[in-house]
């Protein structure tokens, strides 16, 4: 599931744009400092319709008025709340945020995830766009950011901040913002695919954010490292730059520790978990890696444990690359954490080539 | 082995060294801060509560509790799960046996794993304590107290300012730490320098990384979580002199990181109808019984540049908010958190010593005093940190008439560790001070430690306590000088137990 926009005349678009003056009232949003103003691609000394900016930007765009300072807002109320409070909501959230020329004016868009109480549990910031950033160039430039909506929220309070660097005319500017939601299980992994640092070229990685080592000396390695898969070998389209390795020991394995969400849905017997990797080795060889995941109660003990792979070199043709695999099934009542561990077996050689990338592990409350 | 943080850089200095490896490069890399924080004695609590524990902003019957998840505290990215769940626990007693509040939150990614629990259903006038749990471990247990109500005979608190990391010791802190009958700390700005051995913080991954560093002090951690704090800040947490009205993106997206840094890293309570972050507002007004009422200022936020006509150092909203604080005050002492000098001060070479202080700011200075005066003020007292030295003064709406009336008095706090101006400079000005500042009645620099005050009824009396040595986390801690303001009678006398302590300057010998 996906949410439209949560956004009201996210654009400026639901009224007749002027020519830079403020507008006393843009529909949908609230001033609570200046006076934005609604105005119309090309109007003399403004943006154009051939300048940066979105695709979709219709006929008008949001400016910060002639005041110093200029604050729009706007509260949403969330909707899929059962989703957010089992941390299995994501939001996607951004907007087309610039300014004037080499002028040091700008907007920056916040947007707050408010509980019942209308406390903050989250914020995310995006911009100001500064000139530099701009190239000193008259235009908007699109910044965004996803994520997972913190459980308990009940409403986002987006504002709108438009500050001037000096003049008259505040040249903070603003069009095609988004609020969306989606209810794609928030993947309870830390670096999921080894993205959270920087890939070597296959030798150990003495630290792998997220991951603990356990055994031998795994590996962050980056896509098209000589001997290595590359950007096009079989694998996961949302790959990134890097995925995990062996290392050279015959043995490496790497762990971490996630705490489960929902957990009156767990011991109702109701939650669900879905398991994903990809795993691969090299050519013909048949070095493996395992991913496994130990539901366990809070005195740590397993109630039950996944497991996915090995994935052999005949089921991969042979070929340097990696598989999907899946697991589903009902979370144990009384899982409070997984254990997740990742083995990489080396079957000869010195380069252990058990390869996985875009693991994934997530509890749907209900799902069960 | 760790270095004493002064000592290393008094070697760097001799060495020739400062320059190229003080503050080390931006952007160091994970490897290379660790090492640089090790070699200045920074060490953490067990993960993932390695920042440690504090409560802040008590009210009659709540308080805020405060913790960060950070595994790998000065890492760019913590290896946390987006949303991890934590449980938090309230107890009579240190044991943590008589649980009378719990609950469970998620500490989200978007905050950096940082909790915000706001605590309500205490008992006014009580201390707690607390603890959270989370990964299965759980935090040190801290303690706090929530602010009485009606009659109160005695109200023992500390203020603490411009803590400059790699300039000292917190030798102070632990003194405060141990002390069982303070009520509350004050902190009064520059928490945080926005320089460190981390490089200079731009980002919000950067002043991350920079509270991390500060909370890498043991003592510090300590003193957070034995007594709740208020809270007010000055420039350096995000760039030294800054007016929070400037409007450049570039400084917008800077001020913005570090105003959500700070926030995710202390025990701030949000509130008001215009707070929102990460921009929150922190001009606040709090009570303890019917004895002291703190008047909170944020004069950083909402100030215009300095020396400009219709300049404002805290905005109009406050500005009202302020009057309004004045016309409507309780009958107890009424006590400015104030983060930078208030008084005027002339430079004896003419003109004024800085006007990034209210003397940047005059007209709007005159008004709020002249309005003070004609309200009838009574019992005020200003405490102030920034200068980094030690004053004591009195208030006039206008300084510059010895006729205008003394309505308060101003006492600035010496640093924790930010350094003074040179005992040379010190001993060479303080009587030029006094003599082109007639309400200076005390100043005395190159020391380091807190200001304690003790409030009854009759007699407020500010405590000048500092440390033996700013270099030494275990030096001792002394009371300098005494000074007092009794009840009903404006303006401050100095102990005659200390009078004889050393000043650099002191009007009435």
């Amino acid at each position: 599931m996906q949410t439209g926009n949560l956004i009201v005349n996210p654009g400026a678009d639901a009224s007749t744009g002027g020519t830079g003056q403020p507008t006393p009232v843009v529909p949908g949003w609230t001033a609570i400092e200046g006076a934005a103003a609604v105005i119309t691609y090309g109007a003399s000394g403004y943006p154009t319709s051939g300048s940066p900016g979105p695709a979709d930007r219709g006929a008008n765009f949001l400016g910060g008025g002639d005041s110093a300072r200029t604050r729009l807002t706007q509260q949403i109320t969330l909707p899929m709340t059962a989703q957010i409070d089992a941390g299995a909501a994501r939001f996607d959230v951004g907007g087309w945020l610039g300014g004037y020329a080499a002028q040091d004016d700008g907007v920056r868009l916040s947007v707050e995830f408010l509980d019942a109480a209308a406390r903050p549990l989250g914020v995310v910031v995006l911009g100001p766009v500064t000139a530099t950033e701009r190239g000193g160039a008259t235009g908007l430039l699109r910044r965004a950011q996803t994520g997972t909506v913190p459980p308990g929220s009940r409403t986002a309070r987006v504002l709108l901040l438009f500050t001037r660097d000096g003049g008259t005319s505040n040249d903070g500017y603003a069009d095609s913002l988004w609020l969306t939601l989606s209810s794609v299980g928030a993947n309870l992994l830390a670096n999921p695919g080894g993205d959270a640092g920087p890939g070597g070229t296959g030798g150990p990685t003495a630290s792998i954010p997220g991951w603990t080592h356990l055994e031998g000396g795994a590996a962050v390695i980056a896509y098209g490292t000589s001997g290595y898969p590359t950007s096009t070998s079989p694998g996961p389209a949302d790959r990134g730059v890097n995925l995990l390795g062996g290392g050279t020991a015959a043995r490496s394995r790497l762990g971490q520790s996630v705490t489960l969400p929902g957990t009156a849905a767990i011991d109702a017997g109701t939650a669900r978990y879905d398991v994903a990797a990809w795993l691969g080795g090299y050519a013909d060889q048949n070095d493996t890696a395992q991913l496994s995941v130990a539901f366990r109660n809070a005195a740590g003990q397993t109630l039950a444990t996944v497991v996915l792979g090995p994935v052999t070199a005949a089921q991969r043709g042979n070929t340097t690359g990696l598989l999907s695999r899946t697991a589903t099934g009902t979370v144990p009542p009384l899982s409070r954490t997984a254990q997740v561990e990742l083995l990489f077996t080396r079957s000869g050689g010195t380069s252990n080539d058990g390869y996985a990338d875009s693991l994934s592990l997530t509890v749907t409350p209900g799902g069960a | 082995m760790a270095l004493r943080r002064r000592a290393l850089l008094q070697a760097a200095a001799g060495a020739g060294a400062l320059t190229a490896a003080w503050p080390l490069t931006h952007a160091l890399g994970p490897d290379a801060a660790y090492a640089a924080a090790a070699a200045l004695g920074a060490s953490w609590d067990p993960a993932p509560f390695t920042l440690g524990v504090a409560s802040g902003d008590p009210l009659p019957t709540s308080v805020v509790l405060w913790t960060r998840l950070a595994p790998d505290p000065l890492a760019q990215v913590q290896p946390l799960p987006d949303i991890v769940q934590v449980d938090w626990f309230v107890a009579t007693d240190a044991a943590m046996s008589n649980v009378v509040a719990s609950g469970s939150v998620a500490a989200s990614v978007l905050l950096g794993h940082s909790l915000h629990v706001v605590v309500d259903g205490l008992t006014p006038g009580r201390r707690y304590h607390y603890r959270f749990r989370a990964l299965g471990q759980y935090s040190r247990t801290g303690r706090t107290k929530t602010a009485p109500t009606g009659a109160v005979n005695l109200v023992r608190f500390a203020s603490l300012n411009c803590q400059h990391y790699q300039s000292g010791e917190y030798p102070g802190m632990r003194d405060l730490a141990a002390d069982a009958n303070l009520d509350f700390v004050v902190h009064l700005g520059d928490y945080v320098y926005e320089g460190s051995e981390l490089g200079t913080a731009y980002t919000l991954t950067d002043y991350r990384r920079l509270h991390a560093l500060y909370k890498g002090d043991p003592l510090l951690r300590d003193v957070h979580a034995a007594h709740p704090f208020y809270l007010t800040w000055d420039d350096h947490e995000v760039v030294n002199d800054y007016s929070g009205s400037r409007g450049a993106a570039t400084f917008v997206a800077r001020r913005s990181a570090a105003y959500q840094g700070w926030y995710e890293h202390l025990p701030l309570r949000l509130e008001g109808s215009d707070t929102a972050l990460p921009d929150p507002r922190i001009h606040r007004h709090r009570r303890w019984g019917d004895l002291l009422e703190l008047v909170i200022l944020d004069l950083r936020q909402h100030r215009s540049e300095q020396n400009v006509a219709g300049g404002t150092i805290l905005g109009a909203a406050q500005k009202q908010w302020v009057k309004d604080r004045i016309s409507q005050r309780s009958g107890g002492w009424h006590c400015w958190v104030n983060s930078i000098f208030l008084s005027q001060q002339r430079n004896p070479d003419g003109g004024y010593l800085f006007t990034d202080q209210w003397d940047g700011f005059r007209a709007e200075r005159t008004e709020l005093l002249t309005y003070a005066q004609q309200q009838g003020i009574a019992d005020f007292v200003t405490i102030t940190g920034d200068w980094h030295s030690a004053f004591v003064q009195d208030v006039r709406p206008d300084f510059d008439n010895l006729a205008s009336p003394v309505i308060g008095t101003e006492f600035v706090a010496h640093s924790t560790t930010s350094s003074a101006y040179s005992a040379s400079w010190n001993a060479a000005n303080g009587p030029r001070l006094g003599q082109a500042n007639p309400h200076l009645q005390y100043f005395e620099g190159n020391r380091y430690g807190y200001d304690l005050y003790e409030v009854t009824p009759q007699r407020w009396t500010t405590r000048l306590r500092v440390v033996g040595d700013r270099t030494d986390p275990n030096a001792a801690v002394t009371t300098l000088t005494s000074w007092h303001v009794d009840r009903g009678r404006a303006g401050a006398y100095e102990d005659p137990a200390t009078k004889g302590s050393a000043a650099q300057y002191r009007r009435n010998p």
